[in-house]
């Protein structure tokens, strides 16, 4: 049969291979994998990303600073990996699909595992759930299709199963908006475009047994304290440290842009053959503040966002095709220069800002100046600050010359 | 679970330089970039000059603003009071060196400060940003103790090396007792003058709290709210008033 051929060509069997590192939640059965280095709350104290947790329909996942904790029982649908802007999620299940260039089946209908194999009709995707597939995949499904565009089949279950939560709309609203909106960009015709088909079955011929999965969710009194319990558990968890002197542990230093984004680009490639539309591109920018400190670039997780230091100019460049618009730079800005306007109706690459590099009348290291009159570094300015504060101490907080030209470091 | 203060007496602090030697030494520094730094300071115009010097380690501070902003959680205060950064975590994106009030971390990537540069004498190997022939053999990077490797931040440990296998229940470790000798942090050690005391600030009855008291021992930029563990005494001394004119950040 057809679907089945094109279930073992395109199933993994063994997670993801790449520069990912998944690994099982911790005390879990459910097929959630996770690769803490990419997970943005992992990765930073001032990023507040929960997409995982508030797209999770039953309310299983909360997030703590080491990553997604589950603390309840996961269905396995697959919206958290769908909503997670970095790919640290990832939902045993769902089929790998080729990127341009690897072979291509032909797959025109996405269905969802409770649909049984009889009315499957050839060119039929089985995944967990509709709602499982990010934007970059649906761009992929639009490839495979051809000409006549993918066909989300809504089987008149989805509104009322367990994986569809309490929100309005269709599980899969959110990644076909976004992907509908790049292909618009690219020119697929309206016609075209992915969209739903709404074929109703009747309810009792939904599988129950799914592998794996219990899809009764359970929402009882118990089930809600031992989510309590599992929160607190995660706020007093003991401090872990790598102990020792092991260059391989430094995984927060690793910049990669997630898969996602990367097939993203892809598909782009392929449909047009440039990598970036002002569709997929976050649009960032930088007001006077900026001290060029270069704290954004540091802390941007995919290695978008780059301070490029010459001898006399420093500039703040973005390559758009690696941004995915986590907002990271914006929240650890220390002058708050820095924002996400959207995540779309960006340029492909941009220059954001520029400034001017000088030596460092004290210690002779180039620095980043704001000011024209600014001819000592921050470092030095602090050093003279803290021996002037010592001085004053000394003479009894007698007059302290504030004139930059007098005092200095020396020794 | 003491928590460990610093005492220094400028009264008695010559400017010598011998702890930022010693420090160096110790912690195998690049040199230049001095984790303990004595800054000379001088005000005036010729004839009517004056000039002081200012002993600078970490301050340790009780509410340390890096450990506030660190984005991943890499630099952290110990139970016993002292400020680490854990090497492992740190990504070098310089945001403690912003916050920090009294500029004292560093980030040795760039250019050195003292040329020629030794790192090409002695280049790194087991991800050691150097390697000169002679170390010390204590290394942790989870506690930022030894070479760093290159791309981290680094800062005065208060030689948590040594001060952590203190016996329990000390109240000052002193160099002139011979049981607790090998406990003091390098910089204490060596002063020559004897102007740094070193001790629990927790414990009434240590000797660094009998300075503080009877000497006024001031800390510096009480208006950041920072709380410095590491006090300064001068006879001379008063509490320096807040200037906003030196606080100017930009």
């Amino acid at each position: 049969m057809v679907t089945g051929y094109l279930i073992m060509m395109l199933y993994e069997v063994h997670g993801k291979p790449g520069l990912e590192e998944y690994r099982p939640i911790a005390g879990s059965e459910s097929p959630l994998r996770l690769d803490t280095a990419s997970c943005l709350p992992a990765r930073s104290t001032h990023s507040n990303c929960a997409a995982c947790a508030d797209a999770c329909p039953v309310s299983a996942l909360q997030v703590s600073e080491r990553g997604p904790v589950l603390t309840g029982d996961c269905l396995g649908c697959g919206r958290c990996a769908a909503a997670c802007p970095t790919d640290a999620l990832q939902v045993q299940g769902f089929p790998a699909l080729p990127l341009p260039g690897q072979p291509a089946p032909s797959v025109t209908r996405l269905e969802c595992w409770r649909v049984p194999e009889a009315p499957l009709r050839s060119g039929t995707l089985h995944v967990p759930c509709l709602g499982g597939l990010d934007a970059s995949r649906m761009l992929t499904l639009h490839r495979l299709a051809g000409p006549s565009g993918i066909t989300l089949v809504d089987r008149g279950w989805c509104q009322d199963c367990p994986a569809h939560g309490c929100g309005t709309g269709h599980p899969a609203d959110r990644a076909l908006e976004t992907a509908n909106h790049i292909l618009g960009e690219t020119g697929v015709p309206d016609a075209d475009l992915p969209r739903f088909s709404l074929e109703p079955l009747s309810e009792g011929m939904a599988s129950r047994d799914l592998p794996g999965r219990d899809l009764q969710a359970r929402t009882g009194r118990r089930d809600f304290f031992r989510r309590l319990g599992g929160h607190a558990a995660t706020v007093h968890g003991a401090r872990e440290d790598n102990v020792g002197t092991d260059p391989a542990a430094r995984v927060l230093v690793g910049k990669h842009v997630p898969s996602r984004r990367r097939r993203l680009a892809a598909e782009l490639v392929a449909a047009t053959g440039s990598a970036t539309t002002p569709a997929a591109v976050p649009l960032l920018s930088v007001n006077g503040d900026c001290d060029g400190h270069g704290v954004c670039a540091a802390v941007c997780p995919t290695g978008a966002l780059v301070r490029d230091r010459g001898d006399t100019t420093s500039r703040l460049h973005l390559d758009a095709s690696a941004c995915i618009a986590c907002g990271l730079c914006q929240a650890h800005c220390p002058e708050q220069a820095i924002r996400v306007v959207a995540d779309s109706g960006g340029q492909p690459t941009a220059e954001l800002n520029r400034m001017e590099q000088r030596e460092c009348d004290d210690c002779g290291r180039n620095f980043t100046a704001r000011h024209a009159h600014e001819n000592t570094c921050h470092p030095c300015r602090k050093s003279r600050r803290f021996a002037a504060a010592g001085f004053a101490f000394l003479t009894r907080g007698g007059p302290v010359v504030t004139d930059q030209n007098h005092g200095g470091k020396s020794g | 679970m003491p928590k460990w203060g610093m005492v220094i007496d400028l009264d008695k602090c010559t400017g010598c330089q011998a702890c930022t030697t010693a420090c160096a030494m110790e912690n195998n520094t690049l040199p230049g970039e001095s984790w303990q730094d004595v800054l000379f300071y001088h005000e005036g115009k010729y004839p009517n000059t004056s000039i002081k010097w200012f002993p600078r380690p970490c301050m340790q501070c009780e509410n340390p603003s890096c450990v506030h902003v660190c984005p991943t959680r890499a630099t952290y205060k110990t139970d016993d009071g002292v400020v680490l950064i854990d090497w492992n975590k740190c990504i070098g994106c310089k945001y403690c060196m912003i916050a920090c009030p009294y500029g004292v971390r560093f980030y040795a990537d760039e250019r050195p400060l003292l040329e020629p540069d030794i790192r090409q004498a002695f280049p790194g190997s087991d991800g050691q940003m150097w390697s000169p022939p002679f170390q010390n053999p204590e290394s942790d990077w989870s506690k930022g103790i030894g070479i760093q490797p290159r791309g981290v931040v680094s800062k005065c440990t208060f030689c948590y090396h040594k001060i952590s296998k203190a016996p329990a229940g000390v109240t000052d470790l002193d160099e002139d007792d011979p049981d607790l000798v090998e406990y003091v942090p390098a910089c204490v050690r060596t002063c020559a003058p004897k102007a740094r005391y070193f001790g629990d600030l927790d414990n009434p009855e240590s000797k660094v709290n009998e300075l503080i008291a009877n000497k006024r021992g001031t800390r510096v930029f009480e208006h950041t709210g920072n709380k410095p563990q590491v006090y300064y005494l001068g006879e001379h001394g008063t509490v320096p008033k807040f200037d906003p004119q030196f606080d100017d950040q930009a």
